[in-house]
């Protein structure tokens, strides 16, 4: 008995442990590379490994797996004439609703770190070759992240995906800029100097709140963002723009006292059906293997 | 569960990938419709017309140049959905288009390393084709060299995983289209 109540305060204090540097690590291999083209242009792309709760594994699925999910039980209490009192089927509600928290902030934290990243990476850009109609278009409609996946759509990838999506369709974030605190470089002009964003406040409104630019196509209705809402609700990432004229430069162009840019996602999948195929090789592998230690170590009956 | 069971779950699963698919194109086309909206308030506003100033195609030019993408990109999720084939094309067409929007790229996979890298390469060669920086005929010498070691992403692998080498096995480098495959010498470890 003591040994069993040991065993299970180590798990839970590894598991805790996992979930910290998750939380704490958000971004996994996340680059900005960029290729210059003949020196006349530069190709930009962010780089990073899928958001997704590997720690919390796949047993519900993805996030937007465990979200409906949620949403059954859910709804299966609250319907007329059922035990929705019952404290086992509060409890099974309780440590589902407790699941898909702990899912979306491990795979939001992710999504945020490289969402945040790449968008500042077009800002900066945009910023450094003074593109004021870039700048105002994504002031006025947003700024699309274009994300393209490359995971397979078959075993614990497919989990994968979804948590992908879901992160997506939770995800309200908006930019603000705020000028630099030092004001030392006041004077030299914004081409002798790079431009550089720094995150300098994270805040997180209320959830199911609205922040997007316009309501896109297929904006979930129950999943992340309409009726109940993800955890994280809308987030406004304030960047730290040096130098402060650049700040300046924008303010005075756009003439808007606190400029804010709205994040619009949009997600494209194309699993390598490699992956697929050596999944279902492995599958047969393994029922063919199992056949034959039958055939071959089963106790014939009498 | 027996083979059929997992035949029909490999069989069944790719409707996760045309449902974001699709998602992907609808939001596209709403970002589109915006940013041509957009770009004709702009044009009344102003005096000077948007893009005039910038070296790429003039705006009434890119509006008809994401239109076909657009279109195009539409019958390829189509096609995916229906043949279950290789269709890179969707991705780079959906990135291209994303470009042309002064859209913010990114690509992911599991791990980043592998799959990404060829992806993200052929993209910048594609890329640098359409801008007429490169000539087709040339495309796989700059790809072999974008993936080969004077690139930067095997540097990306080993700093991952200890090996100055991309994590394909055989079968897997088989199974993938000839524009994906990384050159000989730098494929050779594990599973991607």
């Amino acid at each position: 008995m003591f040994k069993e109540v040991i065993k299970s305060w180590l798990a839970g204090i590894f598991d805790l442990l996992i979930h910290f540097f998750d939380a704490l690590l958000p971004g996994t291999n996340l680059n900005i590379h960029r290729t210059s083209l003949n020196k006349v242009t530069t190709v930009a792309a962010t780089t990073f490994g899928a958001p997704s709760a590997h720690s919390l594994g796949f047993a519900h699925g993805g996030l937007r797996q465990t979200w409906r999910k949620l949403d059954e039980v859910v709804r299966a209490c609250s319907a007329p004439g059922t035990s929705g009192k019952d404290p086992l089927t509060r409890l099974n509600q309780l440590e589902l609703r407790f699941h898909a928290r702990a899912r979306e902030c491990l795979v939001m934290s992710q999504a945020l770190g490289a969402a945040v990243t790449a968008a500042a990476e077009v800002l900066v850009t945009c910023i450094t070759e003074k593109r004021l109609d870039t700048l105002r278009q994504m002031y006025n409609i947003g700024l699309l992240l274009h994300s393209v996946c490359l995971l397979s759509t078959a075993g614990k990838e497919a989990a994968m995906i979804d948590d992908f999506a879901g992160a997506y369709a939770g995800l309200k974030l908006s930019l603000c800029l705020a000028p630099v605190d030092d004001d030392s470089l006041r004077g030299s002009s914004v081409e002798q100097q790079r431009v550089t964003l720094d995150v300098a406040e994270i805040t997180s409104n209320e959830p199911a709140s609205q922040t997007t630019a316009f309501e896109f196509a297929g904006s979930p209705g129950g999943e992340g963002g309409g009726g109940r809402g993800c955890a994280m609700g809308a987030v406004k990432v304030v960047l730290r723009i040096s130098p402060r004229l650049a700040h300046d430069w924008i303010v005075s162009t756009l003439g808007k006292p606190v400029p804010e840019v709205h994040v619009v996602p949009v997600l494209f999948n194309l699993g390598k059906h490699a992956c697929a195929l050596l999944y279902l090789l492995r599958c047969l592998c393994f029922q063919l293997f199992i056949h034959f230690c039958l055939s071959r170590f089963a106790v014939p009956k009498a | 569960m027996n083979e059929a069971q997992s035949v029909a779950n490999v069989a069944g699963s790719t409707d996760l990938q045309t449902e974001i698919n699709r998602k992907g194109v609808a939001d596209l086309w709403a970002y589109y419709h915006a940013f041509a909206e957009f770009e004709d308030q702009s044009l009344t506003d102003t005096v000077v017309p948007p893009r005039s100033t910038g070296s790429g195609p003039s705006g009434a030019a890119t509006r008809r140049q994401l239109t076909e993408l657009l279109e195009s990109l539409n019958a390829l999720v189509e096609a995916e959905a229906k043949d279950r084939g290789k269709h890179v094309d969707l991705l780079l067409v959906s990135s291209f288009a994303a470009r042309l929007m002064n859209g913010a790229r990114t690509t992911s996979c599991k791990s980043a390393k592998d799959r990404t890298s060829v992806f993200h390469t052929l993209e910048v060669a594609r890329l640098a084709g359409v801008r007429g920086f490169l000539d087709r005929s040339r495309e796989q010498e700059c790809l072999d060299a974008l993936r080969g070691p004077s690139g930067v992403r095997l540097r990306n692998a080993q700093v991952n995983t200890g090996k100055l080498r991309y994590a394909f096995n055989p079968l897997q480098l088989q199974a993938l289209p000839k524009v994906l495959r990384p050159p000989q010498p730098t494929a050779a470890g594990g599973a991607s």
